[in-house]
Order: C-alpha cells, then structure tokens, then sequence
C-alpha cells in the first residue's frame, strides 16, 4: 500500500482549512508542464498517479482511500498535466489542483482561485440555498452550521462542475441493514427542514433530490429508529449506508417514530407506538407494556388499573380488532389486565388506527390495533430480557441460515405464586395465579422476490382465590405469511391465520355440583393482498380476505361420580366472514392526496343450527318463540353485510402542516356477550345469527397537523363524531353462560360518541415527551316499546367508557449518557357508575334500589409515575448490555376508585370502594441485552 | 345452573390485595331519594290469614327501620272471582281477614292502592305443584378453611313443571345456663351488718327458680337461597346446602332444631329473587355486574314508568325440621355464648359501707346490676354477671312446642 509520508498528510489537512484563505496568493503559481508519452492501461488511478509523478517532477497529494479503487485505461501522449488530469479524474468524484509542481486532490470540492462573489454572506446563503443562485460549495458551509447531531462526519456527494448552475441534484443508495445486510424497505427519507422526501422500495434503493450545499439527510423508520447525516451535494451521486438497530443508547421517547409522518400521512387518526421508546417510561411492576404506553395518546383508555381491553374513540372493548402478526389475538392481557400479553421485547411495531381504518382490515367497530414482531437478527445470535418483581423475560434471537433464515424465542412467566403464598392473609395463601406467554418466529428469504415469515403464540392465565374454584384461560394463534414480487409495480402476500381463545372453569366444592365448564372460539382466515404501483399518482391496494369462525359456547360436565351436574353442550356456532377490499392512494397534485377505500364485507351464520323465531309485538322470551327452525350442516342461515367506505383526504397548508378529513363506515359480525360493567375474561363471543344484528358505525375526523423546528415538534388537533347501531346490552342479571336465548336478555341499542384530541410532542432533545388531551363522549340508548328492554326510560345516558376529560404527561429528561428520568401523569374523569337512589327492607335483608344506569361517576382518577433508567457501563469485555430501571408508580398515593359496590352482609348493606393501586408501587427491574 | 354464583365467590383484589389492601368501606349517603313502594307478598297453599308486608324505600344513610305503609288498600282478586281484603296489623303488615290457601288451577292477582292514591296491579300468578321435602340431612365439612355442619336438603322427586326453589329457614336452639347455681341470696333478707362466724349460714339462700337454666332462641334466615333444576341430572333437589354453620357457633352447644321452609315458584319469580341476591353479593373484578332496577310482577295502574318494588308470588310450600347437637359430630364442645371467664369475688365479712369489694358492693351488683349468685367459700361469695347466671336475661325461657329433647 501506498505510504504517503505523514508530513504530506499534515500538509494536506492544513491546506484543506486554510486553503480558502491563501487561494489569492496562489492563483499565479498554477501552470502546465508538457507530457511526451504516459502509458496508463491497466492500472489503478494510484498506479497512474505513481507513473505521472516518474514522468513529470510533480507530487501528488491526496487520500489513499480515494484512490486505490478506480481503474485507468489510457495512455496519453504529447499532452499537458492538466489534460491527463481532466481525462483520469472525470469519471471520479476527484477534482485537483496544481501550485508550483505539487498537484493537490480534493474530492469533491473544487479548489477555486477565486472567491465566489457573497462569499462572506455565505450563512445567509446557506439558509436561502435552494432559492439563491448558484452558491460554490464551500468547506466553511458546514463548518459554520453548529450540528446537535453526535455523528460528525460528513459526506461529500458528487463531483463539482464550475459550469453547473443547478440547484438541485439527484442522490440514490441503497440502505442496508448492518447486521444482516438485508435491504432496508420503507425507509423514509428527507432533508431536515424541508418537504423533500423519499422512501426505499423493495429493495433498499432510494432516490431523492436535494439541493446544492450542505443538507442534513435522515432516515427514520420504526424498527431502526431515526439517523442523520450531513451531507455536502456538489452533483450527482450515490450514498449507500447501512443502519443498526441502536437499542443500547438511552433512546429519546419517540412516539411517531417516522419523522414527518404525521403531517404528511393520508389517514388521520393514526398512533404509532415507538417500542424501544417505552422503556424510558415508568413501569407498573417491571413490566415494559407496548399497550399500556397507548393509553397515554388520545382517544385510547382503560376502564381502569386492572381492566381488560382498550376503549377507542369511545367504542367498546370488543370494537378493536387486534392483530398480532397479522393473527386476531382475543384477550392480549395478564393478571385480569395488569400486565399486556404482549411481549415487549419481541414487539416491532403497533399502529392503532382510531379514525381511518385502511380497507384491508374489518370486522371491528372501532378501530385497529396492529401488532407487528420485530425483523429477526439474521446474522448472530442474540437476546434480551428482564427480571421484575413478578416476572421475568427473555427473547432470543437465532440465525439458522445465516443471513437468510433465523428463528425469535419469547417466553415470560411469572413468580407471582410465591407471592401470594408469602402472604399473611389465610385467603390469600390459598390463591394461586400464574401466567406465562411464548412467541416463536421464523423469517425466511428464500430470494430476493420470496420470503415467508411463520409466528405462532400461546398465552396462559390459571388462578384460584377460592379453594374450590380454579379459572383458565389463553390464547393461541399462528401466522403464515408468504410475500412475493412478482416486478417494480406489482408485489403480492398470502396469509393464512387462525386464533383461538378459550377459557375454563373447574369448580371442586365440598358439594355435588362440581363442574368443568368450558368456551372457546376459534377463527381461521386467507388473506391475499396485492400491491400495484400504477403510477406515480395512484398506488393500489387490492385482495380478498375470508375468515372462518367457529364457536363452542359452553360445555358444561360433572366432575366425579357424585356431581348431579348434568353433561350439556351448547351446540357449535359457525360463521362465514369475508371480505372484498380495494384502495388508491391518490395524489392529486403535491399538497392533495386522497386515499380511497371500499371494503365490501359480508357474513354468513352457517348451521348446524336451530333459532327460535319469535312473535312480533311482544317482548322475547322464551314463551313468545313461535317456532324453532332446524338447520342443517353448514346451511346459511342468515346473511349480512354491505359495502365500507374508507376514504380520507391530506391537503398541505404548507410543508409542515396540513389539513386532513376522513370518512369510515365499519360493521362488526362478532360480540362479546357481558353484564359486567368492565370486560372480564370469561365473557364470551358470540356471532350474529338470525336474532342479533350487526354493529354499525359511521365515523367522521377532521384534524389540523402541524410540525415546526424541524419536527421537533409536533402538534395535533383532531375531532370525530361517530354514530352507532345495534351495540349490545343486556337485562339486569342476565345469564349469559351456557344460555340457548340470549336474544331474550338482549338490548341492541344506538350510541353516538364524539371528541377532540389534541396532541403536542417534543420529539427530541435532553427533555422530551408529549402532553395529550381529549374530551369525549360516548351516549347510548336503549329503547324499546316494551318497558323491560328499556333503560333509563329510552333515553341516551353516558356509556361504561364515558371519561371525558383525560390529559397525559409523559417526558423524559436524559441526564447524562447513563442516567434518565421519567415521568407519567394522568387525569381522567370518573368513569359512570350506577348509584343507588334509596334502600329498602325486603325479606328480613336491606337492599338497594338502583335507578338510573350510570347516573354518577367515581371520583377523578388522577396518577403520577416516576422512574429512573440506568444505564450499565459500556465495557466491551461485559457479557450483556444491562440497565437497571427503577420506577414509582402512583407516587402521590392516591386511592383512585376502580369501583364501588353494594354489598349485602348480615342484613345490611354496606358500601365499598376498590381500588387497585392505592398507594405508592415501588419497582426495580433489571434488563439486559446480549 | 348456579353458574354465576361460584364465579361470584371469587374476590378479586389479589396481587393488589397481596401488597395492599385494595377495598374499603365508605359510608352510604343518597345523592337523589327515590320514594317507592316496596311490596313483600307471598301466598302459599298453607291454609291461614295470608300475609303481604309494605313499606317504602329510605334514604341510605338512615338506619334500619323503613317506613311502614300503613294506609293502603290490599285485596287479592282471583279467577274464581274470590276477593280477599287484607287489613293492616302492624308496621307494615296486613293479614287477610279470612284463612284462605291458594290453590292449583286458580289465578291470583294482588291489587293495592297506597296511601298516595297510586293503583297497582299484578300480573296472574298460578299455585305451581307442591314438592315435599325429603330430608334434611347435616355434614361435617371444611369451607374455605373453616370447619362447620352443613344443613343440606333433599327434595322428593318432583314432576316436570316444578323447577325453581327458594328455601327460608328458622333455626331454634337450646341454651344452657353455663354458671347455673341452685340457689340465690334472698334479697329480702338482706342484712347490712353482723355475720355468723366463717359466714356460715349467711346470707340467707333461697333456691333458684328453674327457668333460668334452659332457654330457647330463634333466627330467621336473611338472605335469599335460591336454586333450580335447570341443568342437572336428577328431578329433585338433592344435597342443596341451606345453612353453614361453623365448628365454634354457640348454636351447637346444646340442642339445635331447625326449620326449612320450600318453595315452590315461578320462573319468574325465581329469577327476581336470584337478581336481587346476585346484586347484593360479593363483588369483584371478574363480575362486576351491571347493577339495574329489578322489575317484579307489579305495576303501576296506566303509567308503566313508575318504579314498584317487590313480586307478588303464589308459592307452594312444605317444611321439614331437624334437630342435632354438637355431639353428633366429632368437634369439640362449642364456647358458650358469653365469656364467662369474669367470677367475681367478695368479701361478705366487710360491713363498711366503703370497703372495696364488699358486702354494700355485693348487695348493688345483685340488685342492681342484675348478678347472679355462684356460692361461697366461707365469707368470698362468688358472683356472676346476669347472662353467665341466667339465660332468661336474653332468651325465651318457654319452651317451643315443636321442640324434642
């Protein structure tokens, strides 16, 4: 290799700095020197270079890198240094320079002998460089601009010609990801600070324009995070990188990861949940919830500590579709909804789509919540996990074939037994809970057109806090997923998914009625999605989708010889769901674009079944059925369905704000059957059949967004109003387990909810996070001509999920490298409740009488969370990368109500208030990463 | 099938409750009073004056004692055009003015007027067939970790249309004077000064009347036990556990008898009962039930709206009574009732009016306080307090007729 004497290095460095300053005194000294032959075939340009320093009694100074790579195939003769250098250096980003006999390479820049006419208003020029007129590119451009960003390199993009006057030029690369090499696609791509963005295809390739000068180029997706880099454009050119998964920094927390996304998606009403961004928020008992994180944005709230399921721009929790991997997951929480089941470490993405809901997807009221595994590590092995109080974690990663095929392990379990049997209180050492989730995943890439990708996930939940009682229940799905491109324009994905969720109860009491009941459902669905680029304004999305349901909504059998209980099923519930779905992203021009959607969905009850009809005019029950109608295998019974339409439109006010309105029609064929005021795991589903109708809803947002400084920050307005028909209810003590005419306890009603949210975000810097706010609604009404399928006299009253006013806090301030603080807090209006007007004595015992349903609320729930990340040392010789988080939540102690009763006890009603976390939860968690 | 119930056993604060305890009492006020009339009317086939209870509802935070409706008019028409008048008693109760029993075949309806001229109507209600019940059998059982005697019933065999049973019970029980002494200081005879040597002779002792030694005490079953055949393998009920009571109950100490009462309803009917029981439950995470109005079988006359509480149920009935007693089982003797670990000791031989513990001391707590006189040894006599010494100070000392030793 070459040896460039050092002193010639420093030589090179110093002129680099100081060269535009002594350009003047140098403008003479350039001149040209005569070459008789030089016979440069088959070399290296550094091979070249060595031959024209033998003939000529020029040195040449210059950077071996630049060099060592580009091939000379030339031979000259009778011609000047300069014409050699024109000829060699042209296909290469290489410019020189001549003084006296030493012959100086930049790379990039041109080295100009003179200075450029506002050369010493060149900030200035920096800030209008698109708009001005031509500019030279200058050393200095960059070195004055004051970069927060920690990675100081800079690349140099094409080669500069002094007879350019443009703009603008063209970059492309490829982005690859730095461990397993794999093309990065859906990158996107922009120049800070202004709208110019781009995004990689399929295969990592990227083309983008950006103007002459200094530009800071970033990419930013969900699993790789964000990165810049600062760029110097003088033409033309390639910049090819790779990212990494930089996990092991204290992250920012960052919400909508994707930079601009906001402002500039079609949809409106769409939160995306950064993953790694979470563990910089406090935790509940160590554990890290992807969901629970969710809860914070606006328009997505829990019933309360301890609650199942999320209610969506006032849906009800069985409105949201959830997916995992592409696989609906019925019931994703532990411990009745303290812990997600999902796992934290294993988890790429979620998308909650609240307002548009993309035509692809339906089946659910209110909205979907889209749950994305990470891309595996194909290229070593690797891991993550966590050891809380309760539980403990672990995720590996394992390259089978390397670069193209690995496999991801998840497992969590808890401890919590132990717990429980260390407790003082006698019940309590009776009670048993325990959970566990596993995941595993394989991605293949079987070519650069073929990949498949299989998940398969199972959760568990036992507990028992009555001896004679034990209750069951879990999840258990897979995913196969086959992608292919078939060219640049057309791209393809078949899925193949299927849920199941079930639940048991054994009951063993010292009397002859034990029993093993049992409920489960099942679903089995085919996706075919097809992606068409027409052309630059319109982008297809096409398919079908068809999903099989099939129910078995309670056995009940007798345990042991003396049970009394009788054998009984309930018989099978079976039901056709399919759907037909095309959607256009329209670009209008550059600030309109509109993304129509139609969905056309259709569901079919199929037998073996037998429904009562009942008599018109009277309320139903099961004395009014005038006749049972048989059906056999897989003979319809009743169809349902119609067209939904998913439109929403983006229009630009300016590069950094735009106005966004939507429309969605969604029709829900499957129910969650509940008395209960917050959902419970052993409610079940049910399908609609000849008796009960589908949900409808129709929902209308408008939102303003708007990005400033960079997009650092971000702020939202949104508002929705949504209608509803034919949500469900139920009498008052309904039975719904193992009930044959559960239409006779039905009350299908309307409901309308409506709200504003308003979201700002600081997306970056030591001290970041967002404040949302929301006010919203949520009516119902359940009216009937008959007296006892009537509430509240048929008029609308506030839903279970009515909270409106809600605000959240979250920040985190990052101290140094290793130490950062976080912070949580929450307010939220009561949640209604049902309060007694009165007592009375009935048969020796007091009661109390109920009127109105959800007339009053609890109290105002408010909680404050704090926590604080610590980092491990970086040594390399450690094993693992680890931090350890300790975090307080609900430091301020407040008793928040979950619910309040009235019990009977001894004669007399007593009232009660429960809450689940009432006073300050300290935490330690110990993470680590290899 | 009972289904719900066991789920509902479950309470659920459990990690929460782990670390914390996660559910407190509150004190109950009314935001907004709603005056109803609550209606308690079950006829049965018993012949006698049928009773039908009103009242009206009262504000939560007031005590126990409802307001009585008193002025009401309450006749029960039936579908053989019988009409019974009833009249009110007392606090709320209305007795017809002639035996009657329901019968089967018949339809009967209860009309009231109350006292703010509102009319209300039932819907027609029919006597279901009569189920007698077989036996009542006990079981020594272990309950959550708690040892105790299990009442279970056992019905006849019953036709089809007999499904749905509500039990009530009373339960009497003997009570044994635990410090019963033969004799007591015979107060009229009482002197403030001078005593024989060693006190012996003095005070003067008169012997105890007997009906302080055995005593008898009724509760009446408060909470609503309800079941129904739905869903099991038999056509009877069989084992259906009625009263729990636990290893150390005082109940147990001496002979114990109890009554159950079976019912005999209607779907409806059962179903009324089984809500307000599941409303009034325990209450947790898992059903955190809808709570709601509880409409029965009663309306108001042209106004459906208003609110009416109660169901007026046409039940058959028949009841069986069992007797036992600790010594059945293989546990120990329960404690009596009281503690009667507090003997107290006194100096007869101490006249001063102003001694402590003596004879003015004695003469205030027998005559005052009620004591009872245990013996003496020499001049310390023995006392006890009045409930050690006398069951009658807080039971009936008449014996029940029903009652067998």
């Amino acid at each position: 290799m070459i040896n460039i004497p050092l002193k010639k290095m420093a030589f090179f460095k110093a002129i680099k700095i100081t060269l535009v300053f002594t350009l003047i005194s140098l403008k003479s000294l350039g001149q040209s020197q005569e070459i008789k032959t030089l016979n440069l075939n088959n070399s290296t340009l550094y091979e070249a270079i060595l031959k024209i320093e033998k003939a000529t009694n020029y040195t040449f100074y210059f950077e071996n890198d630049w060099v060592n790579n580009v091939s000379v195939n030339e031979n000259f003769s009778n011609t000047t240094i300069k014409d050699v250098l024109e000829s060699i250096l042209a296909e290469t980003p290489l410019n020189y320079f001549i003084i006296d006999s030493k012959v100086i390479l930049t790379k990039n820049s041109v080295v100009r002998d003179y200075l450029p006419e506002n050369y010493f208003k060149v900030e200035e020029a920096v800030a209008k460089a698109p708009n001005e007129e031509e500019v030279a590119v200058l050393q200095k451009q960059y070195t004055s601009t004051n970069l927060n960003s920690n990675k100081n390199k800079v690349f140099y993009i094409g080669k500069e010609n002094k007879n350019s006057s443009k703009k603008y030029f063209e970059l492309s690369g490829v982005i690859t990801d730095v461990k397993t090499l794999k093309p990065i696609e859906n990158l996107s791509v922009f120049i800070s600070g202004t709208s110019i963005n781009s995004t990689t295809n399929n295969n990592g390739f990227y083309k983008i324009k950006v103007p002459k000068g200094y530009s800071v180029l970033e990419t930013s997706s969900l699993s790789y995070g964000k990165t810049k880099k600062q760029i110097v454009v003088y033409g033309n050119g390639v910049l090819n990188f790779k990212l990494i998964e930089d996990t092991n920094a204290l992250d920012e927390v960052v919400i909508n990861s994707s930079k601009n996304e906001n402002v500039k998606s079609v949809e409106v009403g769409v939160t995306s949940i950064d993953v790694k961004g979470i563990k910089n928020i406090p935790l509940v008992l160590g554990e890290r919830d992807v969901l629970k994180v969710a809860t914070t944005m606006p328009g997505i709230k829990t019933a309360g500590e301890g609650a199942l399921g999320y209610s969506v721009r006032g849906g009800k929790v069985d409105q949201n579709l959830m997916l995992f991997d592409g696989a609906a997951i019925y019931n994703p929480s532990h411990f009745f909804g303290v812990f997600s089941a999902v796992n934290p470490f294993a988890t790429g993405s979620v998308d909650i789509y609240k307002g548009s809901i993309p035509a692809e997807y339906g089946g659910k009221l209110s909205s979907v919540i889209n749950i994305s595994t990470k891309e595996i590590n194909k290229k070593e092995f690797s891991g993550e996990g966590n050891i809380g109080p309760v539980t403990g974690n672990l995720m590996l990663e394992v390259p089978v074939v390397k670069e193209k095929a690995a496999l991801l392990v998840g497992v969590r379990a808890t401890y919590s037994d132990w717990v429980l049997k260390a407790a003082k209180n006698k019940n309590l050492q009776n009670s048993t809970a325990s959970f566990y989730d596993a995941l595993i995943k394989y991605e293949h890439k079987i070519d650069d057109k073929n990949t498949i990708q299989a998940t398969g996930y199972f959760s568990n939940d036992r507990f028992s806090i009555t001896s004679d009682s034990v209750f069951d229940y879990g999840n258990k799905l897979g995913s196969l997923k086959w992608n292919h491109v078939f060219n640049d324009k057309n791209s393809a994905s078949l899925q193949l998914a299927t849920s199941e969720y079930k639940f048991n109860i054994i009951y063993e009491g010292n009397f002859n009625r034990n029993f093993d009941f049992g409920y489960k459902i099942n679903e089995t669905q085919v996706k075919l999605k097809a992606r068409y680029l027409h052309n630059k304004k319109h982008k297809f999305t096409y398919g079908l989708s068809s999903k099989l349901y099939a129910i078995n909504p309670g056995e009940i059998r007798p345990i042991g010889p003396e049970s009394i209980i009788t054998k009984e099923t309930v018989s099978k519930e079976k039901g056709l769901e399919s759907a037909l779905f095309l959607s256009d992203i329209f670009k209008v021009n550059d600030a309109l674009s509109l993304d129509f959607g139609i969905r056309l969905s259709t569901f079919t009850a199929l037998g073996k079944s037998s429904q009562n009809i009942y008599a018109a005019n009277v309320p139903k029950s099961e004395e009014s059925v005038i006749e049972v109608k048989q059906y056999n295998n897989n003979e319809f019974i009743k169809t349902y369905g119609g067209p939904e339409v998913r439109l929403s439109a983006r229009y630009f006010l300016s590069p950094t704000s735009s106005i966004k309105a939507s429309f969605n029609n969604t029709i829900q064929y499957s129910h969650l059957l509940s008395t209960n005021t917050t959902a419970s795991p052993i409610d079940s589903w049910k399908l609609s059949d000849l008796n009960i109708e589908p949900q409808r809803a129709q929902q209308v947002s408008l939102g303003i967004f708007k990005n400033s400084e960079n997009d650092v920050y971000e702020v939202s307005l949104e508002g929705y109003y949504k209608k509803m028909k034919n949500l469900l209810d139920f009498k008052v003590g309904a039975n719904l387990l193992l009930n044959k005419t559960i239409e006779t306890e039905l009350l299908q009603g309307d409901g309308k909810a409506y709200g504003l949210e308003f979201l700002l975000k600081k997306k970056e810097g030591r001290l970041n996070g967002w404040l949302a706010y929301s006010y919203s609604r949520t009516l119902v009404k359940l009216d009937s001509e008959f007296l006892t399928n009537r509430v509240n006299n048929g008029a609308y009253f506030a839903a279970n999920q009515d909270r409106p006013h809600d605000v959240n806090l979250v920040s985190n301030y990052k101290l140094t490298k290793r130490f950062s603080f976080s912070m949580n807090f929450n307010y939220q209006s009561g949640r209604p409740i049902t309060y007694p007007v009165g007592k009375y004595i009935h048969n020796n015992t007091e009661h109390v009488l109920y009127s109105d349903r959800n007339k009053f609320r609890v109290p105002d729930y408010y909680r404050l969370d704090l926590g604080v990340n610590i980092e491990g040392n970086h040594k390399n010789q450690k094993l693992a990368h680890s931090f350890w988080n300790i975090s307080v939540y609900n430091v301020l102690g407040r008793n928040n109500p979950y619910s309040v009763f009235f019990v009977n006890e001894d004669g007399q009603i007593k009232g009660y208030k429960s809450s689940i976390f009432s006073v300050p939860v300290p935490t330690i968690t110990y993470n680590f990463k290899f | 099938m009972k289904l719900k119930t066991y789920c509902k056993t479950i309470i659920l604060c459990l990690l929460a409750n782990v670390i914390y305890n996660c559910t407190e009492p509150f004190a109950l006020v009314t935001e907004s009073f709603e005056d109803v009339l609550v209606v308690e009317a079950t006829i049965t086939n018993e012949l006698k004056n049928q009773e039908i209870k009103l009242s009206r509802t009262f504000k939560l935070e007031e005590g126990s004692v409802p307001v009585y409706e008193t002025n009401a008019n309450v006749s029960i028409i039936t579908s053989v055009n019988e009409t019974y008048t009833f009249s009110h008693i007392e606090n709320g109760l209305y007795k017809s003015n002639q035996e009657f029993q329901a019968q089967e075949g018949v339809s009967y309806m209860l009309k009231i007027k109350d006292s703010k001229g509102d009319e209300y109507m039932s819907t027609d209600e029919f006597l279901p067939s009569s189920v007698a019940i077989e036996e009542i059998n006990t079981k020594l059982i272990n309950i959550e970790g708690e040892l105790g005697v299990q009442v279970l019933v056992d019905s006849e065999d019953t036709s089809n249309d007999a499904n749905y049973f509500r039990y009530e019970y009373e339960e009497t029980y003997k009570i044994e004077t635990e410090l019963f002494y033969r004799y007591d200081i015979d107060l009229d005879n009482w002197k403030e000064q001078g005593t024989q040597p060693f006190c012996a002779g003095d005070p003067e002792l008169i012997a105890r009347p007997e009906n302080q030694k055995t005593c008898y005490s009724t509760n009446y079953s408060n909470d609503i036990i309800v079941t129904s055949l739905n869903g099991l393998d038999e056509s009877k009920v069989s084992e259906f556990p009625v009263r729990f009571i636990p290893v150390s109950s005082h109940v147990l100490r001496d002979r114990y008898s109890i009554l159950v009462k079976q019912y005999i309803q209607s779907a409806d009917a059962n179903n009324f009962y089984k809500v307000l029981e599941e409303l009034g439950g325990d209450k947790n995470l898992l059903t955190d039930n809808q709570p709601g109005f509880v409409k029965g079988n009663i309306s108001l006359k042209d106004n459906d709206n208003k609110k009416v509480i109660g169901f007026f149920d046409v039940s058959s009935i028949t009841t069986k009574r069992v007797f036992f007693d600790y010594s059945e089982f293989e546990i120990d003797k329960p404690e009596y009732i009281y503690n009667c670990d507090d003997l107290r000791t006194l100096n007869y031989a101490a006249t001063d009016p102003n001694a402590e513990n003596g004879r003015a001391y004695l003469f205030w707590l027998l005559s005052v306080k009620g004591y009872k006189y245990y013996g003496q040894d020499a001049c310390d006599v023995f006392v006890v307090p009045p409930h050690c010494g006398d069951c009658s100070t807080f039971a009936s000392n008449e014996k029940p007729i029903f009652w067998e030793d």
